[in-house]
């Protein structure tokens, strides 16, 4: 029998994006195996999409609200996404023990997060394709794109300061976990409301808008309809400003996440919660 | 050692039942943080649900404007909570019973009935969405100006109406849960997509009259559409702007009663019917590793 | 009727009594058959997907009121699919069972009534709610008073030494101590037939011994009073069981006392004898003897120790007249009886040679 020898440690970046691609392949394989996840993911948030298309129609709106709200149901899927499957998600890795396997893994948490945030995105990516084809199949939309390369850059920054906040959301199950899934539960609505999903966020205020702005998806929503639709509704920001302020957010959470990670992960060690499990 | 008396396991009776399971529930809803962010849990998320409607009716009606739409909204939105609340909760709980506390197959093996069970869990549920019903009402007369005048209610037709709705929303609830047993995949997410589905058909929060005519006539044999309307009928009076297929408010009543009769036998027979299945198939126990 | 009368050893002669009585048993099982449908992709047990796997086959067995009955079986046996079958948790394909002469399919809530079950290997229970809420919810769904409820949950408490968690979250128990609760959660109800399904899996000795202890008292209070338990480990079916039963590929391959299927195995009597000098010369002579199948010695500190084989027990007479004419003086006889363990695997063979069987339940 050969005598056993220690692995050469991979470089750490290297290591990262092995653990990141490790990560993300359950999620994307899940979406074949069981394709019946789109039926009730994309489905469901197309239901929402239709109802207030309807209540706009009821309110006698103009054709372009329709297109808001597609948009808005679109980036709704991104934002379960990051609440139930990157933050959340942390819950059931706790649960079912697997969260200690991570952390006692050499590569950073954050790695991990990375590769669900990866997977997450890949197939919400799908999802929101979905509802806004349906969407704007059902509803006869028509879209004014002045341009694409600023849409790009709008939805990838919107999706980097997203999952970088998801991040940190996740962070706080390394200590609390119930409590956690309460406040997940108790913001997904109100971030539906602040960051103005379904209708123009300027309606909530220049005031309540601009601090609605923390959440990454208020001004990449705002931004991405005024690339796409056309009409007299009024933005909240030009989009060049909304640009710039979507990329300091997207460094920030990030960072954020990195240091909240850390910091809680030791806390949680100090007080023995991490591999408490809470049932 | 001390020697006790016994009394031989019997059939516990309904009361019984009810208490211990209404009393897990609240224990399991509400006893994880205190009465102030209880307080917030409950309310924030339909609150918010109606501001997204109120500001949505802004938006196109001006910052100002008061109409009687706006009432429409706001109380379709707060009576949703029963559904989200209790319809949802009860797959819910036979969900977490089952997969989370890996306790199903341990009350399921009691003596007692286990679908009178399932009822003592949504009534805690019944509670806090009548607490959430409240505190949005209010939230939206007082600070949003809805049109409702709580001294010019017919409180006998909001609480009469109440009854036969929950009674349609239990039964919904119980059919789910037995669909959850027996679902391979997406038992997680069926509740949620059923409420969705429901929102869509009941006229939540749009007159079903906007609804394509064939999706019109099935929302009909909805009890939960009339309950809403007569909800909004109740708490509006004359302020109700949108038009409903049924003028007559005693027909509307009518309607309710037969469809929450139909639901309720449609319900509880679906929910025998899938725990039969699930005991065929050993699914009582199971994890689906969601 | 007492509850918890500590009955000593006189409780031994009541269940004896019980065991010899013609009462209904209080489990019986004709012929039972259970069948899982598998699904794509995968292959169990050899067979193709798509087809059934079968999990009980032809199943028939009688367990007396008072007995503490084992059921011996490798994973995927068939052990679990017959617990969950007698608990009403899981219908037979064909064939029927019986809780105190009712049929679990068609008498469900008379049979649940009688019983209560413990599995082990699993982290269950209300985290959010106390040791004692989460007992005396279980007494309230079997119409137990709150009164007597907490009476019996003092207790039983006390007898498995969580007197001082009753008021301690689930949650924040460990393994052996949310073990313990749920076997008091089991026994809250005063049942009359006990499943216990491997509760003492993931359990540290200390945990482990205080289960055994406390069914094996549990049942001498009472000789009507019956358990049906599933193990892994032979030596605690040894320890406790009356009779025990192995199953393998849903059938039951041998039931009886412990005693009788570890004799049933074995071939020829097996004796270790223990000599004063060293003489190979006896070995030889023995082996020409009639009825000896085997003998051989070996020299271990100083002594020598043979080991005979004999086709019957009454031969070891003769062979020890014969060892003594030759000059050989025995200094200690003892007969060698065999494990269970042993016997357990001439029944099921090796589990590495089986491979793994793992049947899928409820697909």
């Amino acid at each position: 029998m050969a005598s056993s020898t220690s692995p050469r440690p991979a470089h750490p970046l290297r290591l990262g994006l092995m653990t990141l691609i490790g990560r993300a392949y359950p999620r994307l394989i899940a979406g074949n195996r069981e394709p019946d996840w789109l039926f009730y993911e994309a489905t469901l948030p197309l239901l929402r999409v239709i109802a207030f298309v309807l209540v706009y129609r009821a309110l006698g709106a103009p054709p372009e609200y329709t297109g808001f709200v597609i948009l808005g149901g679109a980036m709704m899927a991104f934002w379960a996404n990051v609440l139930w499957s990157m933050a959340g998600q942390l819950h059931w890795e706790r649960q079912s023990g697997n969260l200690e396997l991570y952390l006692m893994a050499p590569p950073s948490l954050l790695w991990i997060l990375a590769g669900m945030a990866f997977g997450g995105m890949l197939t919400t990516l799908t999802r929101a394709i979905f509802i806004t084809l349906l969407g704007t199949v059902i509803f006869g939309v028509t879209y004014q794109i002045t341009s694409v390369p600023l849409l790009a850059a709008v939805f990838l920054l919107t999706l980097i300061a997203l999952y970088g906040l998801g991040s940190m959301l996740a962070s706080l199950y390394l200590f609390y976990n119930r409590e956690v899934w309460a406040v997940q539960e108790m913001i997904q609505e109100p971030v539906a409301l602040v960051t103005g999903m379904y209708f123009p966020v300027r309606t909530l205020g220049g005031l309540a808008g601009s601090l609605a702005s923390l959440i990454p998806m208020t001004l990449g929503l705002d931004a991405m309809r005024q690339l796409t639709l056309g009409g007299q509704w009024i933005p909240l920001l030009s989009v060049p400003v909304e640009i710039a302020l979507l990329a300091i957010l997207a460094v920030g959470f990030v960072a954020g996440a990195a240091w909240s990670l850390r910091v809680i992960e030791r806390l949680a060690k100090i007080e023995g919660r991490l591999s408490l499990k809470w049932q | 050692m001390q020697a006790i008396e016994v009394t031989r396991t019997k059939i516990p009776s309904p009361w019984q039942t009810l208490r211990a399971s209404i009393w897990l529930e609240w224990q399991s809803r509400g006893n994880w943080t205190n009465p102030v962010v209880y307080t917030l849990f409950l309310t924030l998320r339909p609150l918010t649900a109606a501001l997204v409607l109120v500001f949505m009716y802004r938006a196109i009606s001006g910052p100002n404007a008061h109409g009687a739409a706006l009432g429409f909204l706001v109380a379709g939105s707060a009576a949703w909570s029963f559904v989200e609340q209790v319809m949802a909760g009860l797959p819910q709980s036979v969900m977490a019973d089952r997969e989370e506390y890996a306790m199903l197959k341990y009350v399921y093996i009691t003596p007692q009935r286990f679908i009178l069970f399932l009822v003592g869990r949504s009534v805690p549920r019944m509670g806090t969405a009548a607490f959430s019903f409240i505190v949005t009402l209010a939230f939206g007369i007082l600070l949003l100006g809805v049109p409702i005048n709580p001294l010019q209610v017919n409180y006998p037709m909001l609480l009469g109406s109440l009854v036969f709705g929950l009674i349609a929303i239990v039964a919904l609830g119980l059919a789910f849960a037995g669909l959850t047993l027996v679902l391979k995949r997406g038992a997680w997410q069926m509740p949620d997509a059923v409420v969705g589905a429901l929102y869509l058909v009941a006229g939540a929060i749009f007159p079903i009259t906007k609804l394509p005519g064939w999706l019109e006539s099935f929302a009909l044999f909805v009890p939960l559409t009339h309950w809403l309307e007569l909800t909004r009928r109740a708490l509006l009076g004359n302020a109700q702007t949108f038009s409903y297929p049924i003028a007559d408010t005693r027909q509307v009543f009518l309607w309710l009663v037969i469809t929450t009769i139909g639901t309720l036998i449609i319900g509880v027979l679906t929910f025998r019917i899938c725990e039969h299945f699930a005991r065929e198939r050993g699914q009582l126990d199971r994890t689906t590793g969601s | 009727m007492c509850w918890y009368h500590h009955t000593g050893h006189g409780g031994q002669g009541k269940r004896d009594k019980y065991l010899e009585s013609n009462d209904t048993p209080a489990v019986r099982t004709i012929d039972l058959r259970r069948e899982y449908k598998t699904r794509g992709g995968s292959s169990i047990r050899g067979q193709k997907a798509g087809k059934n796997v079968v999990a009980l086959d032809g199943v028939t067995l009688d367990i007396a009121r008072g007995e503490l009955f084992g059921l011996l079986g490798r994973n995927g046996a068939g052990k679990t699919t017959l617990i969950k079958i007698l608990t009403t948790l899981l219908a037979p394909t064909s064939g029927q069972a019986f809780i105190d002469g009712m049929d679990v399919t068609r008498e469900v809530t008379p049979v649940r009534q009688r019983i209560a079950m413990v599995s082990g290997g699993e982290q269950s229970g209300y985290g959010i709610l106390t040791v004692r809420e989460q007992l005396w919810m279980f007494a309230q769904f079997y119409g137990v008073s709150s009164r007597v409820a907490h009476q019996r949950i003092d207790v039983l408490l006390a007898a498995v030494g969580m007197s001082d968690q009753a008021n301690q979250k689930v949650y924040a128990l460990s393994t052996g101590m949310r073990q313990r609760m749920n076997l008091c959660r089991a026994l809250v109800s005063d049942p009359e037939i006990l499943f216990l399904d491997e509760p003492t899996v993931g359990l540290d000795v200390e945990a482990s011994r205080l289960v055994r202890d406390y069914v094996r008292r549990w049942m001498s209070e009472n000789p009507r009073r019956t358990v049906l338990l599933t193990t892994h480990y032979m030596f605690e079916a040894d320890e406790l069981c009356d009779r025990v039963a192995v199953i393998n590929h849903g059938q039951l391959v041998a039931q009886g006392t412990t005693n009788d299927l570890k004799r049933s195995l074995q071939e020829h009597v097996r004796f270790q004898l223990e000599l004063a000098e060293w003489a190979p010369a006896f070995v030889e002579q023995l082996r020409l003897e009639d009825g000896v199948m085997d003998a051989e010695t070996r020299q271990r500190e100083g002594r020598t120790e043979l080991r005979l084989a004999l086709l019957r027990e009454e031969m070891i007479v003769p062979t020890i007249a014969t060892l003594n004419n030759a000059g050989g003086r025995v200094l200690t006889l003892k007969r060698i009886e065999p494990t269970l363990e042993e016997a357990f695997i001439r029944l099921v063979g090796d589990e590495a040679e089986a491979g793994s069987e793992e049947v899928s339940h409820g697909e």
